[in-house]
């Protein structure tokens, strides 16, 4: 869960970042579309007014071409030049030609709205006219008569009259005749300005603030504004052509083309210039920066609207987006907290109601929980124990090197240890602490499980003292058993020894005393003597007996394969001597144990020997050897004698040492045999058992483990 | 017939003149000496305290169980002595323990012999070392 936290971090970061590189990417465009539509605007701002300029000088053209014209077919109206010819040296104007004249030269001035028609003679004297008849005086030198060249043909003029705001227009035109040409007068067309210019130079084609077209003109030294201009008092405007910064003084010194200055209310004004085909004036279309860049403005200012619009959204989506994710995490924190309230009281409550202690750790093994079993364990109250570090709970003599242990709980995660914890009042207790970290919110802890083993150590106490009292009593009937055993050989020893030694002497003497003083006893007498040396004998082999059965108690065994077939065979043969034949034999071939072949020659031959003393003198005797059948877990063998027998009720006491079950005058015997051979398989860890039936023979039986 | 000489040891009074007994009966040996102890039979032997040792005798009947000195050590100081090395030696005891069996011909002992307790046996025992060592056998000192 944690990891998937932490897993989620990027994801969180994503649409933000997203965004963010959204938005400026956006801004970049934006900021590249401004350039790119500002520019576009600026050139068709530009356009527009190169439009405007070039239409409106075009149209001035055409009509100054018009006037032009008009102008030249007048100066050629045979009655101007009849006038003036007939104006010869000393002869007076034809006064009828004068009337008609007059009468032309109104005829003119009132069909192309003229302020003036006049006509100037050689001498710049107004011959005729018609409207405004004030001659100016630049207007009679302008085109002297009489000399030539014929060129310029037209002077055109803008200028004040006298005494007044108006603005006149004054076209020249030299009358020639002749061949060369020459001139003979002057035809003064004059225009009010203010009825003509400003009518085509004034619309401003669609709204405008601060459009305005001018057309300009060079006086001398200063720029002039032909057209009536905005200028309050409609003056002529005027000004030095040193004003560069002036945008008219600019069109008049580039022309055709786009042009930025101050204009006369010295405002920055964008414009563009068109010069005139026909005359050396510029028509100029301009326009206050202010309305100019108005479109780029107009752009610029929808283009931060827009970027302000995208950064509120985005800033609006930030927040929403982090309102979201702040949820989501309130909402996740909210379940892990409840995930792991509920795993806490789940906890608690195991804790709470454990019979062990049940311990919370930090990492510096400071007590931050502890359920009551502790405080019932310990002596202390939970704050009590909150307050405590688990070192102060561990006996000083505990063993275990308490600062690894807690170091390998913290690597390995898990620790299973021994030690002994401390009780308010000092007494100790041993403990089983099983400790595992763990993490919550990030920060590792450590819970131990404290089982109290005092009990479980008392009986462990109790376990080792049983076991050491057994092995001290082991021991000590070890010791007891081997100073007995040392005490039998010494014993065996004597017997064999000193025990034999005068019964030799009493056996020797008495049979040297038969030998030599045999002639001196009686019959009696030298019974006597054989009776003391028949018990001397006998003695003498019942020691040999016990000591072979006192032997076979500390003999080692060794164990071999034993052909038991073979042995019972010799042993059979030997028992026979010369006379083999009066006892029928039956031996199964192939018997073999895995046995000590010394003891069990031992054991199979008082069996047989056995045999043979209570069958062996019986007409028809029968010895048998052989295995029985079924041969069960371990192998039985038998050894069958059709022999006297013995009753059932005595079987008991077969296999007791000095225990007799028939006459020892018949029968002799020390009565050890078959204690040997209980004894031989015994240390084998088999058995030996009989079935008898008086005077039906006898079986004696022995197992033997594989 | 060079002159034979059997050094019996044995403390046992009975069995030493049980042993003359049937020596002389068969006329086997014309010399036995007897030692009465294993330090007697030693000095016999070897020699002591400027005493010169008697000539050896052709076989030593020995006993083990004997006083001061047993006769497993007076076989072993036999043997330890260049002198009666390869005298021929004849454990004869009572003893049917089967350690003294096997000590005495790890010593060097040339015959085992149990005494039997029957007179007869013994006798027959005897008589029958005495022809052996006294009669048949070829010493390598001889």
């Amino acid at each position: 869960m944690t990891a998937g936290r932490f897993r989620g971090r990027p994801r969180l970061l994503l649409p933000p970042a997203a965004m963010l590189g959204f938005a400026l990417v956006m801004a970049g465009l934006g900021y590249g579309a401004y350039r790119y539509q500002g520019a576009q605007a600026q050139r068709q701002g530009y356009a527009r007014l190169n439009y405007l300029a070039s239409q409106k000088a075009a149209r001035i053209d055409d009509w100054f071409q018009e006037r032009a014209g008009d102008a030249a077919v007048t100066a050629s109206d045979p009655l101007l030049l009849d006038h003036l010819l007939g104006l010869g040296p000393g002869a007076g104007p034809d006064p009828a030609l004068g009337r008609d004249l007059a009468q032309r030269l109104a005829t003119l001035r009132a069909a192309y709205h003229y302020r003036s028609a006049l006509l100037l003679g050689p001498g710049g004297d107004l011959l005729a006219g018609a409207g405004e008849a004030a001659l100016l005086p630049w207007e009679a030198g302008a085109l002297p008569a009489g000399t030539a060249p014929a060129e310029p043909r037209f002077i055109w003029e803008i200028h004040p009259m006298p005494g007044g705001p108006q603005l006149r227009v004054s076209c020249l035109t030299a009358v020639l005749a002749g061949a060369p040409a020459r001139r003979l007068g002057t035809l003064v067309l004059r225009l009010d300005v203010e009825a003509f210019l400003d009518r085509v130079l004034e619309p401003w084609p669609g709204p405008t603030s601060t459009g305005e077209m001018l057309l300009l003109a060079r006086h001398g030294d200063s720029a002039c504004a032909l057209n009536r201009t905005r200028l309050p008092g409609a003056a002529v405007l005027s000004v030095p052509m040193t004003l560069t910064e002036r945008v008219g003084v600019q069109a008049l010194l580039k022309g055709d083309g786009p042009e930025q200055g101050l204009d006369y209310h010295h405002a920055v004004t964008q414009g563009y210039s068109r010069r005139l085909a026909s005359l050396p004036w510029v028509v100029l279309a301009k326009v206050d920066r202010e309305e100019f860049l108005q479109p780029v403005r107009q752009l610029s200012l929808l283009y931060s609207g827009m970027a302000v619009l995208l950064a509120g959204a985005l800033a609006l989506f930030l927040a929403a987006w982090r309102d979201r994710e702040r949820a989501r995490e309130a909402v996740e924190r909210g379940r892990l907290e409840a995930e792991s309230r509920s795993l806490g009281s789940q906890l608690a409550a195991l804790s709470r109601y454990s019979n062990e202690i049940v311990l919370v750790l930090d990492p510096g093994g400071r007590v931050l929980e502890a359920n009551e079993q502790a405080s019932a364990a310990y002596g202390f109250s939970r704050e009590q124990l909150c307050a405590m570090r688990i070192q102060q709970l561990r006996d000083a003599g505990a063993v275990g090197d308490f600062e690894q242990q807690f170091a390998t709980v913290v690597e390995q995660g898990a620790v299973r240890f021994r030690s002994v914890h401390r009780r308010r009042d000092g007494s100790r207790f041993p403990v089983a602490v099983s400790s595992l970290a763990f993490e919550l919110e990030g920060r590792p802890f450590i819970r131990s499980i404290v089982l109290d083993i005092t009990e479980q150590a008392q009986a462990e106490e109790r376990s080792r003292q049983l076991n050491e009292e057994l092995e001290r009593r082991v021991a000590e009937r070890t010791a007891q058993l081997e100073t007995a055993f040392r005490e039998m050989e010494a014993f065996s020893y004597s017997v064999s020894h000193d025990l034999r030694g005068p019964l030799r002497g009493i056996d020797g003497f008495s049979l040297a005393l038969l030998e030599d003083f045999g002639g001196q006893l009686d019959e009696r007498g030298r019974h006597y003597l054989q009776r003391i040396r028949h018990g001397t004998q006998t003695m003498g082999k019942i020691m040999d007996d016990l000591l072979d059965l006192a032997r076979l108690s500390r003999q080692e065994l060794v164990r071999e394969t034993v052909d038991l077939s073979g042995q019972a065979r010799e042993l059979l043969a030997d028992l026979a001597g010369p006379e083999a034949g009066a006892v029928q034999l039956v031996i199964q071939d192939g018997l073999a144990v895995q046995a000590d072949p010394r003891l069990m020659r031992m054991a199979l031959g008082q069996l047989l020997a056995n045999a043979w003393k209570f069958a062996g003198r019986r007409p028809g005797a029968r010895i048998e050897f052989g295995q029985a059948v079924p041969p069960g877990d371990c192998p039985v063998f038998f050894v069958r004698d059709n022999g006297v027998g013995f009753d059932m009720a005595y079987a008991g006491k077969l296999f007791t040492a000095f225990q007799r079950l028939h006459d020892i005058a018949q029968f002799p015997g020390t009565g050890i045999g078959l204690a040997i051979v209980q004894r031989i398989l015994v240390r084998h860890g088999g058995r030996v058992w009989a079935e008898a039936e008086l005077d039906r023979g006898a079986t004696f039986f022995f197992s033997l483990p594989v | 017939m060079e002159k034979q000489t059997i050094l019996l040891v044995e403390d046992n009074p009975d069995d030493v003149e049980l042993t003359l007994r049937v020596l002389k009966t068969h006329n086997l040996a014309n010399e036995v000496l007897v030692a009465r102890d294993g330090v007697e039979a030693l000095e016999m032997l070897h020699g002591a305290g400027g005493k010169p040792p008697v000539k050896l005798p052709t076989v030593v009947l020995l006993d083990l169980k004997l006083p001061k000195v047993d006769g497993l050590e007076v076989l072993r100081r036999i043997r330890a002595e260049p002198a009666t090395a390869r005298l021929p030696v004849v454990v004869m005891t009572t003893s049917r323990e089967e350690r003294d069996i096997v000590t005495s011909y790890e010593l060097g002992a040339n015959s085992y012999v149990q005494k039997p307790v029957g007179f007869e046996a013994f006798s027959e025992a005897v008589r029958f070392l005495g022809l052996y060592w006294l009669l048949l056998n070829v010493s390598p000192g001889q």
